[in-house]
């Protein structure tokens, strides 16, 4: 034997020699007789018969009983669980409406928040109140009330809650519409007192007008002479007949500087 | 829950069929006696393989548990033709014991353990001497693989305490059957510097590996 074939003896053990004792026998030899192989892989040999050593020696082992019960345990678990799949995928696709409906709802709060959209001429627009609080100063009907300057006929119905104008602080963060929509300043409202009380709940009309201030003497309010070629902006209530039943005098903007 | 714990008693069928992928078809089926049948075909090697990895007898039930409790949750990742099942649940095994070593780094509890429980060794000797030399030997043994580093380490225990093939061995460790030949090569030399030397005195590295000095 050979010093190389002697060394894959050695190393590869069983699997060079096919389980063949004469092989080993000789590769063993050819150690003891080759001062070269026996110090290179005289250790070798020593480390093969130590493995085996070990190897017969931990043969006998095994894991203990209760892992055995364990695993039974947890098999069986396992069955309940799978015969149960419908509950499970049950579960699941709960879980799955339930986290889409966060997302949707996520998604339309994020909208409402920074989205505001504005048509002039939707109908929500067009019937809303001049001197309701929430919408007074929409930006385009004040826009186009200025633009056109002329009164703008409102589909409303006005109640005494709309009559009674208040000026409220609406925040936005767009610059151009706060300031299209800065609250109004407040107004003295002035009853006709020729006319009926509007009864609640009817049909009616709310006109704003600029006109000059001696045309309000028309409908019957008192104006001083010195501020009689003054442009006032009004708001007057009209019943269903056209009767004047009220008017809001709506003070001018400061000035900004 | 009472009806899950009261196991009775545990016996498997003779006529449970030896092939592994109808065992494991039966098993998923939730046949009990199918998956008895593989546990207990392939415990004992699976469990000598941890305990030659891991070095103590808790790690490798508690490795031998967690491998079949890998099998019984997901028996569908099992390829047969990427090999047999013993060498799935090797791999499963080698990773869940590094995993472990990872996670614990205590030396103690994974290499003194092995010294005080010498009836993870039960040596059969014919009188009390040679039991005394046959234990001291096989402890030396024993002390040598467990400081191979951890390429050497697990060739070790497969081919040679597992009596696998390189092609196996390359299975389980994923490495090309070169690799293996060369690291079985390497190992061996190590291994036998170590016993060679003889005296070994043990002082605990940082981290959960052990030093051996001479």
């Amino acid at each position: 034997m050979r010093c190389r074939e002697c060394e894959r003896v050695l190393l590869d053990g069983e699997r060079c020699t096919g389980g063949s004792e004469g092989t080993l026998y000789r590769a063993h030899a050819h150690l003891a007789n080759c001062p070269r192989c026996r110090n290179t892989f005289g250790g070798v040999a020593v480390a093969n018969a130590a493995l085996e050593l070990l190897r017969d020696a931990s043969k006998s082992l095994e894991a203990s009983d209760e892992i055995e019960r364990d695993l039974l345990i947890t098999f069986r678990e396992r069955k309940e669980l799978l015969l149960r799949g419908g509950q499970q995928r049950w579960h699941f696709s709960r879980w799955a409406v339930a986290a889409a409906l966060v997302i949707v709802a996520g998604v339309v709060g994020y909208i409402g928040m920074h989205v505001k959209f504005v048509h002039p001429m939707s109908p929500t627009l067009s019937s809303a109140s001049v001197s309701s609080p929430s919408n007074a100063k929409h930006p385009i009907l004040h826009r186009l009330a200025k633009k056109k300057d002329r009164p703008m006929r409102l589909h409303t119905t006005p109640s005494k809650t709309a009559i009674i104008a208040k000026s409220v602080n609406v925040p936005h963060e767009n610059k151009d519409v706060s300031e299209a929509i800065r609250p109004e300043p407040k107004r003295e409202a002035v009853a006709s007192s020729s006319a009926p009380p509007v009864p609640e709940n009817e049909g009616g009309t709310i006109l704003r007008v600029t006109v000059p201030a001696s045309s309000l003497q028309m409908i019957g309010l008192p104006v001083l002479p010195e501020t009689a070629n003054r442009r006032v902006t009004a708001d007057i209530t009209l019943d269903p007949y056209g009767v004047v039943q009220r008017v809001d005098l709506v003070q001018p903007r400061p000035i900004r500087k | 829950v009472t009806r899950l714990l009261s196991v009775p008693e545990i016996t498997v069928k003779d006529q449970c069929p030896d092939d592994d992928r109808e065992l494991l078809e039966l098993m998923q089926a939730g046949e009990e006696q199918a998956f008895l049948a593989l546990y207990r075909k392939y415990q004992p090697s699976l469990f000598r393989f941890c305990l030659h990895l891991g070095g103590s007898r808790h790690v490798a039930e508690d490795v031998t548990q967690e491998t079949f409790v890998t099998l019984i949750r997901r028996p569908g990742k099992y390829d047969a033709e990427r090999g047999g099942l013993l060498l799935y649940l090797f791999g499963i095994a080698r990773r869940l014991v590094w995993a472990r070593r990872r996670r614990q780094r205590r030396a103690d509890e994974l290499f003194t353990s092995l010294e005080e429980r010498p009836e993870d060794f039960p040596i059969t000797g014919p009188d009390l001497l040679s039991h005394l030399t046959h234990n001291e030997q096989l402890q030396q043994v024993r002390d040598a693989v467990l400081a191979l580093p951890r390429k050497y380490r697990e060739v070790i225990a497969l081919c040679t305490l597992q009596e696998l093939s390189y092609e196996q061995a390359a299975e389980v460790v994923g490495c090309s059957i070169g690799t293996i030949r060369s690291r079985m090569h390497r190992a061996k030399k190590i291994l036998s510097q170590k016993l060679i030397e003889g005296v070994f005195r043990k002082t605990v590295r940082r981290g959960s590996s052990l030093r051996y000095e001479s």
